[in-house]
């Protein structure tokens, strides 16, 4: 029984995978990104100069002092307002990417639509706005 | 070939999401999700649903995940604040559950003669799950309107209504 | 295949959708006049809501008049709209006209009179006008969060008062996973049949099976899907074992919103589960075994354990509760038994009468849960958010106008006779006598029906035998002049929906669509 399962699910993969020409400069973009991060930072730390001292090794702080005791911190909602904000009119790139990338072919229709799309997200954009959601007092 | 990246990056999938239920600190479970998600947009590649691997990526691992740790990040919790769960026995009540479930859905899936039948002549069309071929279903072609054009249109509404809602929920003075 | 649609053509069909253009239009307009007003005039915001909400109603109207008894289906059968889906729209914009009426003063009194509140309704309805006019599971979906978000968001609209808060984050937790459980049953069933087009599916399953235990052997998927589905569905409309969000829920939320979505959630789920049942579900081979009696392990015994279930457990769990807002979600779980008796009814006997009359209990029991949930928002203490059995204490010396309409409400939901809801039962358990193989159900139901009469008369009781202690409790009620109206307008509703029910029966029976009888 589980045997089908597994076959079932190798052979259509097989048959719809095609790894070697299609993702392969996918792949290589990975392996370069991979290979300068760390290779950046393992070159700061075997090749870089060092010269440890107190002050560079006290912990960086800006603004609270250290020793205090009161660590629970209050943090504003306006940082989740700003964050979620963020995330709706992000959401909105599902729908434009594919947009923009067959524009050439999908015609003006498509350009009304999007444009009605945006327009009823503007209509949310004024509204927050309005409402003070992106001033930072 | 394609069956061994499979396995590698469900394996890779499994145990990223089961280090992030056992993690204690929930930044390290976070982070260990947005690595689950980069293995799921491996395996979506895999099946050649080449949108939905870049959505995970971009909305998932990019978006959804800047939100978790940022709130995170604004409960501030401390090392004395994390979970001190210990393992009891009645935990296993859900685990069998899910057990019993999963086992049900995967003799349910080997038994399915559709996805037999699929097994043996599956034909997708060549551009199947490209970017390009979920915009034709969106957007239509030049002469025609898409399939779901009127749906994306009903989702932006739905994004609005979301947006009232963050605002109604959250911001202090209305 | 559907062929490509053209650009004119499309929007010719968007015609059809001249009620719910109406409702978007309207809720964006709200949202900018809000933030661009005066605040001295955000009091003109209710009466534009229901200003636009007339308009979508005269557009049901006008539909209703001009599309043809086979309904239309639009926007490659994305859509679909008939005489049903726009009886139930109609029923639906009443109930927010409704509450829009209560709520502006309700929202006065608690400081936060603002136009996101009749946006969000407007969306929500939206949604649900869009849930019950579509025979298509990708447009159900979307419909689905379209409704249940901005229902969410008004759950928690009182967001000083911690209960509403809660109630808002449980419904959204709690709801989003029967989202997520019914789109796994969807996607079972794209992933079998490569569509989610209603009368393809059935099509599919009518050619391909025969039996219920041929479908488990070689296509269990399909049983599968059929059970989230459900599941999904009865948490929407609360029948217990799904129903633990109901009363914290209805107990948190703004009282009027808890009326709104007492009604409004509970009818859109109803109406597109029944188009499901009556599309997908009810086909022959996914109810009867191969010598065509009921199969034991058909989705047809599952609704009808769950109905007996319901019945006896909620009506026996209301007698217990102080809270009148809670008590009002326990019986709203026991009104779902009784809709779920007709949908039942329905998919076994395909009467027009069975038909007619879940509509008609659908409309007597807008006006009768709407109505008391609006003087519950009266009675209710400034700033508790909740309606004690003690809180009604003396309440026929502080406003008869109030009590005189609670007393119908509160009959014509116990099944007093000369109210509309003694007919809403009577004709659908006469209905499910009729068929036979329910008899053992309408029993129950009769006699559950007892034992519910004696929890709702407790609230007339506290009305008018307890007498308050202290005389300074006792101060008379002004109710506002939109209220009134919405008051007054329901309870003369319930009767005359008591009084003349055969020719809206009648009617009700009419709006049967090609879609329900094939």
């Amino acid at each position: 029984m589980f045997k089908i399962f597994l076959m079932s699910t190798t052979e259509s993969l097989s048959k719809s995978l095609d790894l070697t020409t299609t993702y392969l400069p996918i792949v290589m973009m990975i392996v370069v990104a991979l290979i300068v991060a760390f290779g950046m930072l393992a070159l700061s730390i075997f090749a870089g100069p060092k010269y440890p001292s107190k002050a560079k090794e006290y912990p960086f702080e800006c603004g609270w002092l250290l020793d205090s005791k009161d660590t629970k911190r209050k943090h504003s909602i306006k940082f989740y307002m700003v964050a979620i904000m963020f995330l709706i009119f992000d959401l909105e790139i599902v729908f434009m990417y594919p947009w923009a990338i067959t524009f050439r072919q999908i015609g003006l229709v498509s350009l009304v639509e999007m444009f009605i799309f945006l327009s009823i997200l503007v209509v949310g954009y004024i509204y927050v706005w309005k409402k003070g959601i992106l001033e930072w007092d | 070939m394609g069956v061994y990246i499979f396995y590698l990056f469900g394996t890779g999938l499994i145990a990223t999401s089961i280090v992030a239920i056992l993690m204690k600190n929930p930044v390290h479970s976070v982070l260990s999700v947005v690595s689950s998600f980069f293995f799921l947009a491996g395996i979506y590649a895999g099946l050649s649903m080449q949108f939905l691997a870049v959505i995970q990526i971009l909305v998932y691992a990019g978006a959804i995940m800047v939100l978790f740790i940022f709130i995170i990040m604004l409960f501030d919790l401390q090392k004395s604040e994390y979970s001190k769960d210990r393992f009891l026995w009645r935990d296993l009540v859900p685990l069998a559950l899910i057990l019993i479930t999963a086992a049900g859905f995967i003799s349910a899936i080997s038994r399915s003669e559709s996805i037999k039948n699929y097994v043996a002549n599956a034909k997708l069309p060549s551009n199947f799950g490209s970017v390009s071929a979920v915009s034709f279903e969106f957007f239509g072609t030049s002469n025609s309107v898409g399939r779901f054009s009127f749906l994306f249109e009903v989702i932006s509404i739905l994004l609005l209504s979301a947006i009232v809602g963050a605002v109604v929920l959250a911001k202090r003075k209305l | 295949m559907i062929d490509n649609i053209s650009t004119i053509h499309f929007l010719k069909e968007m015609l059809y959708l001249i009620p719910l253009l109406i409702l978007v239009f309207s809720s964006m307009i709200i949202l900018l006049v809000d933030v661009f007003a005066e605040s001295s005039n955000k009091r003109y915001l209710a009466p534009l809501t229901s200003l636009f909400l007339i308009f979508s109603a005269i557009s049901i109207f006008w539909l209703y008049k001009y599309i043809p008894k086979s309904g239309v289906k639009i926007l490659y059968n994305m859509v679909y709209v008939d005489h049903f889906s726009l009886v139930i729209s109609a029923m639906l914009i009443i109930a927010a006209i409704i509450t829009v009426w209560i709520s502006s003063d309700y929202l006065e009194r608690y400081g936060i009179a603002i136009g996101e509140f009749y946006s969000l309704l407007l969306i929500s309805l939206t949604g649900m006008i869009l849930m019950v006019s579509t025979t298509n599971l990708f447009t159900m979906f979307v419909a689905l969060e379209l409704f249940s978000i901005p229902i969410y968001v008004l759950a928690g609209f009182f967001r000083v008062y911690g209960k509403s808060i809660e109630s808002s984050i449980k419904y959204f937790i709690s709801g989003s996973v029967a989202s997520a459980i019914m789109l796994y049953g969807i996607a079972l069933f794209y992933g079998v049949f490569g569509t989610v087009e209603f009368s393809e599916i059935e099509r599919h399953i009518f050619n391909h099976y025969d039996s219920v235990a041929q479908i488990a052997k070689t296509e269990p998927l399909l049983i599968l899907g059929t059970l989230l589905i459900m599941a999904g569905f009865l948490f929407k409309t609360a029948m217990i074992p799904f129903h633990m969000w109901t009363p914290d829920i209805y107990e948190g939320a703004p009282t009027t919103v808890t009326g709104f979505m007492g009604f409004a959630v509970k009818a859109t789920s109803f109406a597109a589960f029944f188009r499901v049942v009556v599309s997908i579900f009810n086909t022959p081979s996914l109810v009867y075994s191969e010598n065509g009696t009921i199969s034991p392990s058909s989705w047809i015994n599952v609704i009808y354990v769950l109905i007996i279930i319901t019945l006896i457990v909620s009506n026996l769990i209301a007698m217990s509760q102080r809270n009148v807002k809670r008590m009002l979600a326990y019986s709203s779980i026991s009104h779902a038994a009784y809709l779920m008796i007709a949908i039942l009814t329905f998919s076994l006997s395909k009467t027009k009468d069975s038909y007619g009359s879940l509509l008609f209990y659908l409309l007597t029991y807008l006006f009768a849960s709407i109505g008391a949930f609006a003087v519950l928002s009266i009675f209710e203490k400034n700033g508790s958010n909740s309606v004690t059995l003690e809180n009604l204490n003396g309440a026929s010396k502080r406003s008869p106008f109030l009590v005189a309409s609670m007393l119908i409400f509160i009959f014509s939901m116990a099944g007093v006779p000369p109210f509309g809801g003694f007919f809403g039962k009577f004709y659908l358990l006469k209905s499910a006598f009729v068929d036979g193989s329910l008899s053992t159900l309408v029993l129950i139901a009769v006699i559950t029906s007892v034992i519910g009469a004696f929890y709702y008369l407790r609230v007339l009781v506290f009305m008018f035998m307890k007498d308050v202690e202290s005389d300074e409790n006792i101060e008379t009620l002004n109710v506002p002049f939109l209220g009134k109206l919405a008051i007054a307008l329901s309870a003369i509703a319930v009767v005359y929906l008591g009084v003349f029910p055969n020719s809206l029966i009648q009617f009700m029976g009419e709006t049967i669509s090609n879609f329900f009888i094939k």
